[in-house]
């Protein structure tokens, strides 16, 4: 046990350095108090979430910090362009902490059922279809939606209702490519292809629901003017990373007031693609805690919550990854947690939630053995 | 207003190049020793509570070649029985489909068996189909399931009895139980979790078409076994399932614990020692 607090206070220690420094550093120079401020209160607020004994909600600290580093580079990213936007970052961030909590509570108490599941696919159906009733709508709320879509896919095959969960995870499919939001249907079969491969527990059904899912996107690519192809104007990452220093650059980076909502490739090109290598493998090392606690859990429902949690962060950054390296010939989503789009980051922070859920339903798991072993002797 | 000159802040900075890439790194391998050490810490909390998952264990009655009567099958709170070794419960005799039943364990109620569809099973006696609602009819402790050709009773841990809802604690003065059931992780394939018992002053739920003629401190003797009043005879249809019975309660008895030789216990085998000899061959 001692081993294990040890490793979580190096951790937190050298999150408080490394920020601390990230922040003052820019601060010295042009004496900026919201610099010192966020030298102070971006550190401080992490150490307290990391160190806070777990109360209404136990978050998952591996992941938890995996998280909030990744923040951080965020907010880090657009230091030295907008300091306005690095508070503005930061203000995205802390709301995000109320969707971690709302995904581990709804872990905590979701019991799958027949009304909790139809709840939420309709819900999710709805976040989704809201941009064909709201054409004007500034903001995507794809990947909400897509999240409970799947939430409910797990409900219901965890009941063993094969068909609701087809017909559901169907109609998501189905609605996003009608919004031409090829990237995010593509995200959302594959998850629900796996989710169903891994839950149902039947090929003949998985066989079906892949089929099903590949049939929809055959007829969508033979309707003319569906598919649009990523903007031959977006330069390409390969071309991107060899304008990238390794270190970050010699001279200062001036402030530009311009923020891309990008802040992945923004932050490869402040501090290096050192610091970029650091962001994907955090990631890798959520995904891997991710999948060791969906192997652990004990009830098929919380397996299928972590998997789609994993599946979702992973296969988006993968479709960041491969897009933006002219792979696959569309347009890029945004990197889990290194976006300044509001419903993203909520989104990616809910689903983290999901998985803070299952890993505490897990030790209240291995508490309730010990629990039993101690009455029974 | 800057608080550094141009020359520190120059100096600074150009630390900072190098400082920044160090801590990032840092920062990674810190958190993958920090994920590799929780993973630690659950692996020997759960070597700590080797029946950690688990709820109780089905012991065969009566078998077939491919599976001894007194093998031991220990049930995790959800998953699937059949006859292929893709499921978590793996009962090689004739009449089991490859994945025949599913199974989940809902505390107040006891496991609940849902048969898939064109399977078949008995609890009890009383068959069980997938029209049947699981709640209906669960497996409770003491209770014989057949599946196929397959008798198997399940033992439910002494703990886990006290959760399910009609659970009545035996008025004073009735004899305490130690049986099988009075031990949390009751694995006789490790020896040094093979400890007498404590008698345990509250008794299991026993399922009420099953309700044992002897007390539970006492391993019953193979003249009672087969004079069972339980509608669901196994004796009826397996010739060894009174000696099973017998035997299901060894391992654990205080009796059997004194006196090896007057009551000779057949040894129980796991399931999954059988797979590791299959391999070896």
């Amino acid at each position: 046990m001692r081993k294990h607090s040890s490793f979580r206070f190096r951790v937190c220690a050298l999150l408080l350095v490394f920020y601390a420094c990230v922040f003052l550093l820019p601060a010295c120079r042009g004496g900026d108090p919201v610099l010192y401020m966020l030298s102070a209160a971006v550190p401080g607020s992490m150490l307290l979430l990391l160190l806070l004994p777990s109360g209404l909600f136990a978050p998952d600290r591996p992941s938890l910090s995996v998280a909030l580093i990744l923040c951080g580079f965020s907010m880090m990213a657009t230091v030295y362009p907008s300091v306005d936007e690095t508070v503005s970052q930061g203000i995205r961030c802390a709301a995000g902490l109320f969707f971690l909590a709302l995904g581990a509570v709804l872990v905590r108490s979701f019991r799958p059922s027949v009304p909790t599941a139809g709840l939420a696919g309709l819900f999710g159906l709805g976040l989704l279809s809201l941009p064909l009733f709201i054409s004007d709508l500034s903001f995507s709320l794809s990947d909400g939606g897509m999240a409970l879509l799947l939430l409910a896919v797990s409900a219901f095959l965890a009941l063993r209702l094969r068909l609701p969960a087809l017909l559901i995870g169907l109609g998501g499919i189905l609605l996003l490519l009608f919004q031409k939001e090829s990237g995010s249907a593509v995200i959302l079969a594959v998850s629900f292809a796996a989710v169903f491969w891994a839950a149902s527990d039947s090929i003949l059904w998985s066989g079906f629901s892949l089929a099903a899912a590949g049939g929809l996107f055959a007829v969508f690519l033979m309707l003319p003017g569906w598919f649009m192809p990523k903007d031959p104007e977006i330069p390409s990452v390969l071309s991107r990373l060899a304008s990238m220093p390794l270190l970050p650059p010699e001279t200062v980076p001036e402030a530009s007031g311009v923020i891309p909502p990008d802040l992945f490739f923004l932050l490869g090109e402040q501090y290096g693609i050192i610091i970029l290598l650091c962001a994907v493998l955090l990631l890798m090392l959520l995904l891997i805690r991710g999948a060791s606690l969906a192997l652990h859990t004990r009830k098929s429902f919380h397996a299928s919550l972590s998997l789609v949690a994993v599946l979702l962060l992973g296969l988006r950054a993968f479709a960041f990854l491969a897009c933006s390296a002219d792979i696959l010939p569309l347009s890029a989503p945004a990197f889990p947690f290194m976006t300044s789009s509001m419903p993203d980051l909520f989104a990616h922070f809910f689903l983290l939630g999901l998985l803070s859920g299952v890993s505490a339903r897990n030790e209240a798991d291995l508490e309730e053995d010990a629990r039993l072993a101690m009455l029974a002797r | 207003m800057p608080v550094a000159s141009a020359d520190v802040w120059k100096v600074l900075y150009t630390v900072s190049r190098y400082l920044f890439p160090v801590l990032a790194v840092s920062l990674v391998f810190l958190v993958l020793f920090f994920i590799l050490s929780e993973s630690r810490i659950r692996r020997e909390k759960v070597h700590n509570l080797p029946g950690s998952g688990t709820v109780g264990e089905l012991i065969v009655l009566s078998g077939s070649r491919d599976l001894d009567a007194n093998t031991w099958f220990p049930v995790p709170r959800e998953g699937v029985l059949g006859s292929v070794r893709s499921c978590d419960l793996v009962i090689p005799c004739p009449g089991v489909h490859t994945k025949h039943l599913d199974f989940s364990w809902e505390d107040g109620t006891g496991l609940l068996i849902r048969p898939r569809t064109g399977c078949e099973v008995q609890i009890n006696g009383v068959p069980v189909t997938c029209r049947t609602r699981a709640a209906d009819v669960p497996l409770t402790h003491g209770a014989v399931l057949q599946v196929g050709s397959a008798l198997l009773r399940l033992h439910l841990f002494a703990a886990l009895d006290s959760t399910v809802s009609s659970f009545r604690p035996f008025p004073e003065g009735r004899p305490s139980c130690s049986g099988p059931s009075a031990a949390f992780v009751p694995d006789p394939a490790q020896s040094q979790y093979a400890v007498p018992p404590v008698p345990y002053d509250q008794a299991p739920v026993v399922s009420e078409s099953v309700t044992p003629s002897v007390p539970y401190d006492r391993v019953p003797t193979v003249s009672e076994c087969t004079q069972s009043e339980s509608p669901f005879d196994p004796s009826a249809t397996a010739p060894e399932s009174s000696v099973s019975d017998q035997n299901a309660a060894a391992p654990l008895s205080q009796d059997s614990a004194a006196s090896p030789e007057a009551s000779p216990t057949p040894v129980r085998r796991r399931r999954s020692d059988r797979w590791k000899e299959d391999l070896g061959e």
